[in-house]
């Protein structure tokens, strides 16, 4: 009996320090400050993925379109204009490079990086404000180039093509810019959420 | 996805504190748990989306949580360690809540790794039958593997 008493008495002093332990638990907090800077950072990624895709294309899109103009006769100032215009969609996303590196997300000041983000997105918005009046002045040239310099029997399908080139190359613009600044937002965002929660 | 996500986040908060206290018990020191806290919540959030529900939530926890940290045992791998953890340093606080836990881990740590998951369990007053759900052994493995664990934390107290 004493045994089992002894045995109990080990058994209930183990239960009260688990208590303990559970009580002291209760007043943590999970600290989750890397899990959310690699949330971030795999966001900033696929920001960056998104804009080497895009000056991918437009490194392609340099020689081919020149060729492919030529070839449908086109002028050579348009040409020119057109693989101008790709050059600087190109530097432009370098330009852009440096303000979403996932690594600093994983490793800077947070208010540092919200700082970026906020230029990325000021920056977009500026692109935005030359190459959308500048895309429509090209696409009104595009249509008396092809009205003017193409034989007869090329027109319709270059002026079809154009068009639905233009329309795709439209859609597909909308839906990149709208994820950009989704991300962007939800980025800024688990900033926020993360300094609050660490009373800054 | 987004739903799913704050779901799970809740059940985490819920729970932190089983899953915190399982990777203590099974751990050597500050990091270790933080790397075993960090891996137990990557694996239940693995298993999320495909839980069925069969069991409580509090079984699978329970079940997840032994799993990795078992596993975690034998093979002792240190993973790259990255700070998922509670505010906390059950293995150097200085205060005297922190000693008496500390007490309890020793008792605890010394214990195989099975046993130690079953007066965990105990300690919980989860019933055998559930123990041994969780576990994976009968009702009456555990009641026989329950008696071994108090003669030997008895013993231990008697050196």
């Amino acid at each position: 009996m004493e045994k089992n008493l002894d045995r109990d008495l080990e058994l209930d002093e183990m239960k009260q320090q688990m208590d303990l332990l559970k009580s002291k638990l209760d007043r943590q907090k999970i600290i989750n400050d890397r899990l959310v800077r690699r949330t971030m950072s795999e966001k900033a990624g696929k920001l960056r993925k998104d804009l080497f895709i895009i000056g991918g294309v437009a490194l392609f899109g340099i020689p081919y379109c020149y060729w492919a103009f030529s070839m449908a006769g086109f002028s050579l100032s348009y040409r020119i204009v057109t693989s101008l215009f790709f050059l600087i969609a190109i530097g432009y996303m370098l330009y852009q490079q440096q303000f979403i590196q996932p690594r600093d997300l994983l490793e800077k000041n947070l208010l540092e990086v919200s700082w970026k983000l906020l230029r990325l997105k000021q920056s977009n918005a500026n692109w935005l404000k030359f190459s959308i009046p500048f895309l429509c002045c090209w696409f009104t040239w595009f249509v008396i180039e092809s009205l003017r310099f193409v034989e007869s029997d090329m027109r319709m399908p270059l002026l079809t093509g154009g068009i639905i080139g233009g329309i795709c190359g439209l859609i597909g613009g909308i839906i990149h810019n709208r994820n950009t600044k989704r991300r962007i937002n939800e980025i800024l965002e688990q900033i926020k959420t993360e300094e609050e929660a660490n009373g800054k | 996805m987004d739903t799913v996500k704050t779901d799970f986040e809740r059940m985490v908060q819920e729970h932190k504190n089983t899953i915190y206290t399982v990777c203590f018990m099974f751990s050597n020191d500050s990091d270790e748990v933080n790397d075993l806290f960090q891996e137990v919540l990557i694996n239940l959030w693995k298993g999320y989306s495909s839980f069925k529900r069969l069991s409580g939530i509090d079984t699978w926890i329970w079940k997840v949580s032994f799993n990795t940290c078992i596993s975690s045992e034998r093979k002792k791998k240190r993973h790259k360690t990255v700070p998922l953890s509670m505010d906390i340093d059950l293995f150097h606080d200085k205060d005297d809540e922190s000693k008496q836990i500390r007490q309890l881990y020793r008792r605890i740590h010394r214990l195989k790794p099975l046993d130690r998951a079953i007066v965990l369990l105990w300690l919980e007053g989860i019933s055998y039958e559930e123990i041994g759900a969780i576990v994976g052994i009968s009702t009456k493995n555990v009641s026989v593997r329950l008696f071994r664990i108090r003669i030997e934390l008895k013993n231990m107290s008697n050196d």
